[in-house]
């Protein structure tokens, strides 16, 4: 390659790689000592290592991007093998995650599920620790009780600390809730730190709540992104995935970046 | 499922030649880097989705591709590709890594430091910073920019033995005064080019460059790596960014500082923390009152040249310090080489009765009132069987990179060995035995506490002369 001509390294120190060209002495000067001792080739001065003991310090670390998602695993989600494709989606979403290592920011994933009942799947955990366990569904749809148990995680201090950036909350659904949720998403929406997050919404299928979905995004520019089919599932945790690695790299990573959802599919294309 | 669509996709340059991607390098907010196939080039596909900024890039391609940039260390868009794709085919470095390598330990690794020392050090650190800075003075020197300098763009050589730099991502290189979009990598964007106030420009590739520079000898970010940022809110960290908080090691004012990092006495000379100061300080602000490139680069070749390696934990070190920083351990005896100026005019000036006879040396010790005559212009320190080579940097005050002298301190003398042609004289401070080195001849200068020096022309022209003072080790 055209590198080969570079020239090679010419001003650094040669720790024990000298080759000195000529250890003759052509004429001792002035001081009149004694000339022609060969020169001692250099030695390596470093003592073991395990033997020093060194100074250690401190070094900054990644803030937080947490990423909550809110899954609907109601006994429907089973028809259609809709809980299956929701299961490959997000397990791709959050490998994607963990190659996603920048300076900035650290993505951290938390699964709250609701069927029968609303219960933390996954605590918040490093995308690049996670150990992702499928979902199952069965039951009804505890929707209000989870958006209780999202509020209480994003208020949380010791789990979300003040340094993290915006989260990102993700709300998966195929169906009406069965329990008050309507209480309950006021509640998470006038947290001060839930208000402020990205949210994502997934509509599956014809039999999903998209008025209560599109309650949720609370934001007449936002869209409630539908799915009828596995592929299209896909292409939402894309989305996210997307939307949420382009803020982990931005100059801002607290500030949302809105990616069309309709260019997922070109996305992977050149 | 992005790099398995991506093993069937062939790309075509604008001269015809078909490359089959291999896998996927990289990818960022531009595009995607990958392999070719059978080939040292790899492939950058940049995605930009409006025909008019696609068309943009186009031409910027073709620009970046006639400009003047053989003779330096960058990769070069070698090909542009025909559309639909938009990229080009460049050079793959192997054996080179990110800068970002030397900067972000591996989780859960050994000591800190000791990985520091596995990277190269200190000295390692400095001498490849100011190769960098070399290469954007001369892109700066031609009137370019290089417009983006990340951590993720530099790359140095894998061994740490080696210190090649290379630069990549030239697409983004522009004629200054050309505009083009205002791209930066979060972090490095200089405060006027965040606000939208400036193009970037040298000057932004300046603080750009001053911020990785901080970061790979400190391991701390000089904006935003302060306590109150680091575990506050984001929104102090993007402030910090835009050059609303003051600096961490601002002088005057400790709203930022940071317990992060290592000790800056332990990495910064004294001039480079001058230059952090001035950078960071009023430079922040005001672009003008940055140092330039060249500048960074004349600090770190000289504060690498005055580090010795310590004699107990292997670590280099600044030679001024009496301890090695990282163990404690007392510094070992070394030899200090410095210039002076040999100036004839001055002489003549101050001495018009002075004859060839007498050694113009002991006139300027002797007068005193030369001023600047004699200052010290540049020094390096040769420790104990660290050999260094002496480039036309510090013989001539020239940056050709090109090697002068080898100089050996070992048992108890210096070897001086002449790599390049010229007029070396070498005398003795009262004039005695003067002594015309040929190239490729070996001296020894037996007794160090002689005051050798060594002249690099004849007295009758301007020149540097280079001295040596024995510094006895420290004690315990």
């Amino acid at each position: 390659m055209g590198w080969a001509s570079y020239r090679e390294d010419i001003i650094s120190r040669y720790v024990g790689v000298v080759n000195l060209k000529s250890t003759t002495i052509q004429k001792p000067i002035a001081s009149g000592t004694p000339a022609g001792k060969p020169v001692l080739p250099p030695v390596p001065l470093r003592k073991d290592p395990v033997m020093v003991k060194l100074k250690d310090f401190p070094i900054s670390t990644p803030k937080p991007l947490p990423v909550i998602l809110l899954v609907d695993v109601s006994g429907s989600m089973t028809a259609d093998g809709k809980i299956d494709a929701l299961n490959t989606a997000v397990a791709e979403m959050i490998a994607s995650f963990a190659q996603d290592v920048t300076d900035q920011a650290q993505i951290q994933v938390a699964v709250i599920t609701f069927g029968s009942e609303a219960k933390l799947h996954k605590p918040l955990t490093p995308a690049t620790d996670f150990e992702w366990q499928p979902m199952t569904a069965e039951g009804r749809t505890a929707m209000g009780a989870a958006f209780d148990l999202a509020a209480g995680l994003i208020e949380d201090q010791h789990q979300l600390p003040a340094r993290a950036y915006r989260p990102a909350i993700v709300l998966v659904s195929d169906g009406v809730p069965t329990d008050a949720w309507k209480p309950a998403l006021d509640r998470l929406l006038a947290s001060e730190r839930a208000k402020k997050a990205e949210r994502f919404a997934l509509s599956i299928g014809a039999g999903a709540d998209r008025a209560m979905l599109k309650a949720f995004l609370a934001n007449p520019a936002a869209r409630v992104f539908e799915a009828d089919e596995s592929r299209q599932i896909k292409n939402f945790f894309r989305w996210v995935e997307l939307s949420v690695t382009l803020r982990s790299r931005s100059a801002m990573p607290n500030q949302s970046i809105m990616i069309d959802p309709a260019d997922i599919e070109n996305y992977d294309d050149f | 499922m992005t790099s398995k669509a991506a093993q069937t996709k062939w790309v075509t340059t604008l001269d015809g030649s078909r490359y089959s991607l291999g896998n996927l390098l990289g990818q960022g907010g531009q595009g995607k880097v990958f392999t070719v196939r059978g080939h040292p080039y790899a492939v950058k596909l940049l995605h930009h989705r409006s025909d008019q900024a696609r068309q943009a890039l186009r031409e910027r391609l073709l620009m970046v591709g006639r400009l003047p940039l053989e003779d330096l260390a960058v990769a070069r868009p070698l090909k542009p590709l025909r559309p639909p794709h938009l990229g080009y085919v460049m050079e793959l470095f192997t054996g080179m890594v990110p800068l970002h390598t030397l900067i972000r330990p591996p989780k859960g690794g050994e000591s800190l430091i000791r990985w520091y020392f596995d990277g190269g050090g200190l000295r390692r650190r400095l001498r490849l910073l100011a190769k960098v800075a070399d290469i954007f003075s001369r892109l700066h020197g031609r009137g370019l920019v290089y417009t983006d300098p990340s951590l993720q763009n530099l790359f140095v050589s894998a061994d740490p033995t080696a210190h090649e730099v290379r630069l990549i991502d030239t697409d983004n290189v522009r004629v200054s005064a050309d505009g083009g979009p205002a791209l930066y990598t979060p972090g490095y964007g200089a405060p006027e080019v965040l606000s939208g106030a400036r193009l970037p420009n040298s000057l932004s590739d300046a603080h750009a460059f001053a911020v990785i520079a901080f970061e790979t000898l400190a391991l701390v970010h000089p904006l935003k790596g302060g306590d109150r940022i680091e575990n506050g809110a984001p929104e102090l960290e993007e402030q910090a960014l835009r050059g609303e908080r003051p600096w961490i090691d601002d002088p005057n004012d400790d709203w930022n500082r940071s317990s992060l990092g290592i000790p800056r006495p332990f990495v910064l000379s004294r001039h480079l923390a001058d230059a952090f100061e001035q950078a960071f300080g009023a430079g922040l602000k005001n672009p003008l009152a940055r140092p330039g490139v060249s500048r960074w680069a004349e600090h770190l070749h000289r504060a690498a040249d005055n580090t010795i390696i310590c004699s107990g934990c292997g670590g280099s070190y600044y030679a001024s310090h009496n301890t090695c920083p990282w163990c404690a351990e007392p510094r070992p005896t070394f030899v200090r080489a410095f210039c002076t100026l040999w100036d004839p005019e001055r002489l003549a000036s101050t001495d018009s009765g002075m004859t060839q006879a007498v050694d113009p040396g002991f006139v300027l010790d002797a007068t005193g009132s030369m001023g600047k005559a004699h200052q010290i212009i540049d020094s390096m320190a040769l420790g104990e069987r660290d050999p260094v080579i002496a480039t036309d940097r510090f013989t001539l005050g020239t940056n050709r990179g090109e090697p002068q002298l080898h100089l050996h301190f070992a048992g108890e003398s210096i070897q001086i060995e002449v790599l390049k042609p010229g007029t070396w004289i070498l005398r003795t401070k009262d004039g005695r035995g003067d002594h015309s080195l040929a190239t490729g001849e070996t001296i020894p200068l037996r007794d160090t506490r002689r005051d050798w020096r060594l002249h690099a022309n004849t007295p009758d022209y301007l020149h540097r002369v280079i001295q040596f003072r024995l510094i006895p080790g420290a004690s315990r």
